[in-house]
């Protein structure tokens, strides 16, 4: 926490080095947290280079309150998220196996994989917007659920509700839609 | 109840996302076992499938993308240390920097040319300079370097002349690049025969030239959003054409564009070029 609070510091004094450290660190956690919301690789890809983009252009008004640098990021990709589907009021959506999946060279497994992703991004559209949220921000973005809460603007409570209810719907959600898979 | 609960399954996600295992967390919790397992299992499946990477290439242009700007943005406070000659006139300054280069180089006009664009008075005289270089550098290896280099000189005078609203020169610049990836390919081929010995320069000449892919087809991208309409089937031809080139540069030198070479953090070429 405190190597990653110098880092900021210096990224805010203009060192490209310090910018470049923390964009490493985070790329491929925004870019997970971004395709599961938007569903779409294309657009995962131009909102993740907008998140780092903006970030870039403000990170001279961040000011570190002690939470991870993350949680500042997550707020950006949240806000971008927002404005692409108020944009786009009509989404178009490509299933999430577009993106790669973490790499199986079974093809087995592969194939596993891409079934549990295509019922999943099923299910998580079922879920409510805050719902889906904490869901990206939990178990996509991997902040704990102090941190979400942050994002969120909610108490850590509301998140830990929100997530166990979170869960329930899709499990309710999941094993229906495997029963009928299977007759 | 309901808060324990929450709280309890939640302890059991974090422990998960630190790689402890669904049955360790539920041996930590048997009163509750039952409830937690199918939640937990759905979290599990949840996480593993959010685990998705992001493609190589994106990855790649994107890192070469915001160096590009971290390194430039880094560039502008040095441009400040040249305010110590703030109380002279611009123009004083620009006239005594175009003698001093006159007086040490005695190349002027080559300077000059060396920013000129197709259809201007000294656009021909930076090709002549190119050839001249390309005369006087003896090795394989050099060449192939020159015409890279040259190759991206080429992409920038495009997207230049583009935003300019030329379409026609631009079809002529996209001839001319081609022609310098071809001379590559030739002294590439010619490296290839005398393995082992050219490896490392193969090895060197194909991350140089995966670097310029990116930053060429970046540069041709970020035009296309600022051309005037008649002119983007044009730049779109060029960058297929671009696209088409390199790839097959590229599979001759043995690379394979789903493994980019790590370049991150070089990026000299980019800025000796002035961008």
């Amino acid at each position: 926490m405190q190597q990653e609070e110098s880092l900021v510091r210096r990224a805010q004094r203009g060192e490209p080095e310090a910018f470049a450290q923390l964009y490493e660190a985070h790329f491929d956690k925004m870019y997970r947290y971004i395709v599961l919301k938007v569903r779409n690789q294309a657009d995962a890809e131009d909102l993740t280079q907008q998140v780092f983009l903006k970030a870039l252009e403000s990170i001279g008004s961040y000011r570190w309150r002690g939470m991870p640098f993350s949680s500042w990021l997550f707020r950006i990709a949240h806000n971008q998220v927002v404005d692409h589907f108020r944009k786009r009021r009509k989404e178009r959506t490509l299933p999430l196996d577009e993106a790669r999946a973490v790499s199986s060279a079974d093809p087995t497994l592969l194939a596993e994989q891409r079934l549990r992703v295509e019922q999943l991004a099923v299910a998580y559209e079922q879920l409510t917007e805050a719902q889906r949220e904490v869901i990206s921000l939990r178990l996509a973005g991997g902040l704990s659920v102090a941190e979400t809460a942050k994002v969120m603007a909610k108490s850590e409570g509301a998140v830990k509700v929100l997530q166990h209810d979170a869960l329930v719907r899709l499990r309710r959600i999941l094993s229906s839609s495997n029963e009928e898979a299977n007759g | 109840m309901a808060e324990e609960f929450e709280y309890i399954l939640d302890d059991c996600i974090d422990r998960l996302l630190r790689g402890e295992s669904l049955e360790q967390c539920l041996q930590r919790y048997p009163e509750q076992a039952a409830e937690l397992k199918p939640l937990l299992r759905v979290a599990l499946t949840t996480y593993q499938a959010s685990a998705v990477e992001p493609r190589s290439e994106f990855r790649a242009g994107a890192r070469y993308q915001i160096h590009s700007i971290l390194y430039a943005e880094k560039q502008k406070p040095k441009a400040k240390r040249l305010s110590l000659l703030g109380w002279v006139p611009r123009w004083a300054v620009i006239v005594a920097s175009v003698v001093l280069i006159i007086l040490i180089a005695g190349g002027g006009t080559v300077a000059a040319a060396s920013d000129s664009l197709p259809g201007e008075t000294l656009y021909p005289v930076k090709l002549a300079t190119e050839r001249v270089q390309l005369a006087f550098t003896f090795s394989d290896m050099g060449k192939a370097k020159l015409h890279a280099k040259f190759a991206g000189r080429r992409i920038e005078e495009m997207a230049r002349i583009a935003e300019r609203g030329d379409s026609e020169r631009v079809e002529g610049l996209v001839s001319r690049f081609d022609a310098h990836l071809k001379n590559i390919e030739e002294w590439a081929a010619k490296m290839r025969r005398g393995e082992p010995k050219h490896e490392a320069q193969v090895t060197e000449l194909r991350q140089l030239l995966w670097r310029n892919f990116v930053r060429d087809m970046d540069r041709l991208q970020t035009a296309e959003t600022i051309v005037p309409k008649p002119v983007k089937p044009a730049i779109e031809l060029a960058r297929g054409r671009l696209n088409e080139s390199y790839e097959r540069l590229l599979s001759l030198l043995n690379e394979n564009l789903d493994t980019p070479p790590n370049f991150w953090p070089a990026s000299s070429l980019y800025k000796a070029e002035g961008r």
